[in-house]
């Protein structure tokens, strides 16, 4: 009898291992939102997930499905224009660490500078050890499809990365799909987005750069000079009627600035 | 805390706050007449009146304010902006606070096309706190024990890009609101970056007439926050 219950202890206890956070069952979908709730406050994470349970849950269930990290998945997840992708680097990093295929590879065609110049992601399948290839991305193609003339460009600025990441971002779209989740890279989202909307994604990224970085506050105990003081100065100088100019007379004092730091 | 409105948006802004000490005038945007029949002429009780910026809206009256004995506050380059100066005008500093009466003012810098704009946190001696922040499209700042928030929540993007598309709205127009106005999604973005425990109540001002949805506003801003939200 025992025993019977010693069983039924341990086949529960390995029930709860097995929970992972996400939309699945009652289980996942409450371990995700109390995971949330402890990263939302952090402040380690970007701020797009900071307070905002929402975003967190869906950060974790795409990192459950994906095998990767929390913090990594919200780290290279961007919102342009409101759309999420990923990063470059981080969706080739999933890939070459998925264990199906062999580190992409490169194979470069036509020459440096010219139109024709450009390259194609390659890999081998481990379970297969058939060599993919993946389509050939030409500066003559990012001509045609508009990308290399929109202004600000990186097509224009770092040609061989931009190449590399758009073959990279080619070749695990049309092998490992499931990888990108059917997202594109912020690159990509950046070069099919129509010109106009640049002001718009500019402001965005300065908005996530500058936003809500800093702690200030008023301090309380009187760095500042008594209000009847401040009066009386004023009135003071009311009676200056010559005085042309008074700059200054706000009394200002210091405030106390309080720096936002990392930590629980 | 008494706030009251006398005007918000582009054809003006003029508030009056008063703890029941020393009134002030945040912004001076209207002729000085309507803002002597808003504060039903009781001028000579404002402790004084605080300018953001330079642009007109938000200080049409500043000379009549000040011809008027009452003490305005703003930053240098707002002064010298306007061609202003007497022995009414304070300049004041970001992050440098000062005292008006009974309350503590920390002015802050704001994002502008403006000479030296700012934003003001308030706070009198009962701790209670008021954040006053327009004409800007984010803050840098995050703010501690809030119990007033009264924030500009200009327009909404996808409004924004409708009237673009509809020709209401032209494109440089478009950029210029981007850059110098507080949209509902940054809105969103910095209450959820900040404390709310203490708040009491939400203010959304300075709302585009062709920009924005008054209703919308309220219902999202009030589902986010949880907190009572009124629009102007």
């Amino acid at each position: 009898m025992s025993n019977k219950s010693n069983e039924i202890v341990t086949k529960n206890e390995n029930q709860v291992t097995d929970i992972v956070p996400g939309f699945s069952s009652l289980q996942s979908f409450e371990l995700a939102q109390r995971a949330a709730a402890l990263l939302a406050k952090s402040s380690l994470v970007p701020k797009e997930y900071q307070n905002n349970l929402p975003n967190c849950v869906i950060a974790l269930n795409m990192a459950s499905r994906m095998g990767a990290d929390p913090l990594m998945v919200m780290q290279n997840l961007y919102i342009v224009h409101g759309k999420p992708g990923w990063s470059s680097q981080f969706l080739i990093s999933t890939f070459n660490t998925s264990g199906r295929f062999s580190a992409l590879r490169y194979e470069w065609v036509g020459e440096e500078g010219k139109d024709s110049w450009g390259c194609r992601a390659w890999a081998i399948e481990k379970a297969t050890e058939e060599k993919l290839v993946g389509s050939t991305v030409t500066i003559g193609l990012a001509k045609k499809e508009g990308w290399y003339q929109k202004n600000g460009s990186k097509w224009q600025t770092m040609p061989q990365q931009m190449l590399m990441y758009r073959a990279a971002a080619w070749f695990i779209r049309a092998y490992a799909p499931e990888l990108a989740m059917g997202m594109h890279t912020e690159e990509e989202i950046i070069d099919i987005t129509p010109d106009e909307y640049r002001v718009v994604r500019d402001v965005e990224r300065e908005v996530q750069e500058n936003a809500n970085t800093e702690t200030i506050d008023i301090e309380p105990d009187g760095t500042t000079g008594d209000p009847a003081e401040t009066k009386t100065e004023q009135e003071q100088e009311k009676k200056d009627d010559n005085k042309a100019e008074n700059k200054g007379d706000g009394r200002p004092q210091q405030g106390a600035i309080k720096a936002d730091g990392p930590g629980f | 805390m008494d706030i009251k409105v006398l005007a918000s948006g582009s054809s003006g802004n003029c508030y009056y706050i008063s703890d029941g000490d020393s009134p002030l005038l945040i912004e001076c945007g209207l002729p000085w007449k309507q803002i002597q029949q808003g504060i039903g002429f009781r001028t000579s009780e404002l402790a004084g009146c605080l300018v953001s910026h330079e642009h007109q809206d938000h200080c049409k009256a500043v000379r009549d304010v000040m011809k008027a004995g009452i003490d305005c506050y703003m930053s240098a380059g707002t002064a010298e902006a306007l061609g202003i100066s007497g022995h009414r005008l304070h300049i004041i500093k970001a992050k440098q606070q000062f005292r008006i009466g009974t309350w503590t003012i920390l002015p802050f810098e704001t994002q502008h096309d403006a000479a030296e704009p700012l934003g003001f946190l308030l706070a009198n001696q009962d701790e209670d706190k008021l954040l006053y922040a327009t004409d800007t499209y984010y803050l840098k700042y995050k703010f501690q024990g809030l119990r007033h928030i009264m924030i500009e929540c200009n327009y909404a993007l996808d409004i924004l890009q409708k009237n673009v598309a509809a020709g209401t709205v032209p494109a440089a127009v478009k950029d210029r609101v981007l850059r110098s106005h507080f949209s509902l999604e940054n809105v969103k973005g910095f209450l959820r970056a900040n404390d709310l425990s203490d708040v009491r109540e939400i203010w959304l001002l300075h709302l585009s007439d062709n920009n924005s949805d008054a209703e919308r506003f309220k219902r999202e801003i009030q589902g986010l926050s949880g907190k009572p939200v009124y629009v102007c």
